[in-house]
């Protein structure tokens, strides 16, 4: 289940590589040209409509959940869906459609703060081993170059069960196992940055080289990354649903989308009440769709030789 | 070529070294002791009680010692027994990892071999219906987890249109087979491939529409040969080299790559021991499958440069 957080030279892009040679020069800055690049890409922006609702959706879980979350109803338990219950309930009356929207939250929020993490992880890592090179860099990919041998999954179920479910933990493991490939692409990036004339320039003037990784190459190298991070939002989401999955991710009885799939591996309610586990399943594989299209269009438009 | 395997052979040793460091040092990090696995819970206050356990599994000396210890033991293949029931390790290992050579083994052969053949497809038609409705297919593919396609698949399989059985590797009162447990590992093993499928796909077409893109196949062109020996003999071979990377790097998954697809079919796989083994903190079992994991994948990542060398003529080995 591992997805690949890979930059450009992954096999995403719908369209292959053209050279944008005899493309006329325009005026506008690199930003503007990303931004309607990135509008041009028509399943990217589908996608970010509805993501923007499913954020929205849970995000604002509280004023349209209809029932709290975690009130049981047992006078109500594994009712199909209906006029008051439009998803239908759980096991133990709990209404479905609030769990969906709030369990939208927990997901979302893990996906997106583990991704930071691991943002933050790759980064640096990466940007100092980049830039500074020799023995620095040597033993940063050796240590990285470990942590990506062991298939996350291993790595992941182990360090969940030592260190016990929770929100927290959970965030923290998917983004503390998942930074090795942002880190390597954020080293690629500054090795071929910290040879430009720009850089030289810098440090001739006397700029302190940590001023020059953070305030002058970051900036430079931080469209592929963007594009990456995109994809490793919808990984992480997808890490957080198998953990809890397997339970051993977000506990009960707050809900996310894994754990309310959890249900669904006992053969009664598989077989017998779909409306319990459909409805988070199919938001699992929405947003993350969602989320690659628009990783797949930040990609396309912050590469100078795609051509829309 | 034999001098590169031994070369190559000879680096990956320290590499282990290193590995079997790792896991020692992170089950015996990990916080929680050993000993109180043996220790029924009424006398978990009496520390003579404790210390008597630890004494007898050797926890009482320094880690260093242990380590020494635990390798010469490894090294002759012993990695001694699971806490929970005294069985075996490397015979549980071994019996495990059978059921998940075979399912990985069948997912990652088709899923290979279709995404491949649809890859090259798509490539040669781009742009068209067929290319758009493939690579969305595919798109989904590489959007849905293990467990998703898993739970939709024996849902609709096997429940709702009973075509195949719902888990377990053999039918209860029946003797096992062959025929029988390739009977209960089709479903598994074909929403495993989905995943493969995808990515396969994804990659076999990229690199091809790159390979196609090339002068030289403008130039094989251009000497006027026949479009399908363009493309079967000068762009396929080329096209088909980052492919191989691809499989090698899929080939850790034998091991443990279905934890998921286990778990919803109840398949005595490495998946489901190793959540088994972290679950009830059986650290023998975790121990043995970390490490049989990590020469799986060193052997692997070895094959792959072999393969690799041997197939492009232009990666020189020394």
């Amino acid at each position: 289940m591992r997805i690949s957080t890979a930059g450009r030279a992954a096999p995403n892009g719908p369209a292959p590589v053209v050279l944008a040679a005899d493309k006329p020069v325009s005026g506008e800055s690199p930003a503007r040209r990303a931004m309607n690049r990135f509008r041009r890409h028509r399943l990217a922006m589908i996608s970010l409509t509805i993501l923007t609702i499913i954020v929205i959706l849970s995000v604002g879980a509280p004023l349209w959940q209809g029932y709290p979350p975690n009130t049981m109803n047992l006078a109500m338990s594994s009712k199909p869906p209906s006029a008051t219950h439009v998803l239908g309930t759980d096991r133990i009356g709990r209404d479905v459609w609030s769990r969906l929207i709030n369990g939208g939250r927990v997901s979302l929020m893990i996906g997106l703060s583990a991704t930071l993490i691991s943002l933050t992880f790759g980064i640096v890592l990466g940007a100092v081993s980049g830039y500074f090179g020799g023995w620095v860099d040597i033993i940063l990919q050796r240590f990285t170059d470990i942590v990506m041998t062991f298939p996350s999954i291993v790595l992941m179920l182990t360090l969940a069960v030592f260190v016990g479910p929770g929100l927290l933990n959970t965030t923290l493991i998917i983004g503390g196992v998942s930074w090795p490939g942002l880190a390597r692409l954020v080293r690629a990036e500054y090795l071929s940055a910290r040879e430009r004339t720009y850089v030289e320039a810098a440090r001739c003037v006397g700029v302190r080289s940590l001023r020059i990784m953070f305030t002058h190459i970051l900036p430079n190298a931080l469209a592929p990354v963007l594009a990456a991070a995109a994809f490793g939002i919808g990984s992480a989401i997808l890490t957080e649903a198998g953990l809890s999955f397997l339970g051993l991710g977000v506990p009960l009885p707050t809900s996310s989308w894994g754990n309310m799939l959890e249900t669904a591996r006992e053969i009664q309610v598989l077989s017998g009440a779909p409306w319990m586990w459909m409805p988070p399943a199919l938001m699992i594989v929405l947003t993350v769709l969602c989320v690659n299209f628009i990783g797949d269009g930040l990609r396309d438009a912050f590469d100078p030789r795609t051509l829309l | 070529m034999s001098t590169y395997i031994i070369r190559r052979l000879l680096i990956s040793l320290p590499v282990l070294l290193g590995i079997t460091i790792v896991i020692f040092a992170l089950i015996n990090l990990i916080p929680g002791d050993p000993a109180t696995f043996f220790i029924s819970p009424e006398l978990m206050g009496n520390d003579e009680q404790v210390a008597i356990v630890r004494e007898r599994l050797g926890l009482n000396q320094p880690l260093p010692v242990r380590y020494v210890k635990w390798l010469s033991q490894t090294v002759q293949g012993d990695l001694g027994f699971r806490m929970k029931n005294g069985d075996r390790v490397a015979s549980v290992v071994w019996a495990r990892l059978k059921g998940t050579v075979l399912l990985v083994g069948i997912a990652l052969a088709f899923g290979a071999t279709i995404g491949i053949i649809l890859g090259i497809f798509t490539a040669l038609k781009q742009y068209s219906a067929w290319d758009y409705l493939l690579t969305g297919v595919s798109f989904v593919g590489i959007s849905m987890p293990a467990f998703v396609t898993g739970i939709f698949g024996l849902y609709f399989l096997s429940l709702k249109i009973p075509l195949f059985p719902a888990g377990g590797m053999s039918t209860v009162g029946k003797p096992p087979s062959p025929q029988d447990t390739l009977y209960h590992a089709i479903l598994p093993s074909l929403l495993l491939s989905f995943g493969y499928l995808a990515s396969f796909m994804r990659y076999t077409r990229f690199s091809m529409l790159e390979v196609l893109h090339q002068e030289y196949v403008t130039t094989a062109r251009a000497k006027g040969l026949t479009e399908r020996s363009v493309i079967a003999v000068h762009a396929l071979r080329n096209a088909l080299l980052p492919v191989v990377t691809v499989i090698g790097l899929s080939l850790p998954n034998l091991v443990v790559g279905a934890v998921f697809i286990e778990t919803i079919f109840s398949w005595p796989g490495m998946g489901t021991l190793y959540l088994d083994a972290v679950g009830s903190r059986d650290y023998p079992l975790i121990m043995g499958m970390n490490l049989v994991t990590s020469i799986v994948i060193l052997l692997t990542n070895l094959a792959t440069d072999v393969a690799y060398a041997f197939v492009d003529p232009r990666i020189r080995y020394r």
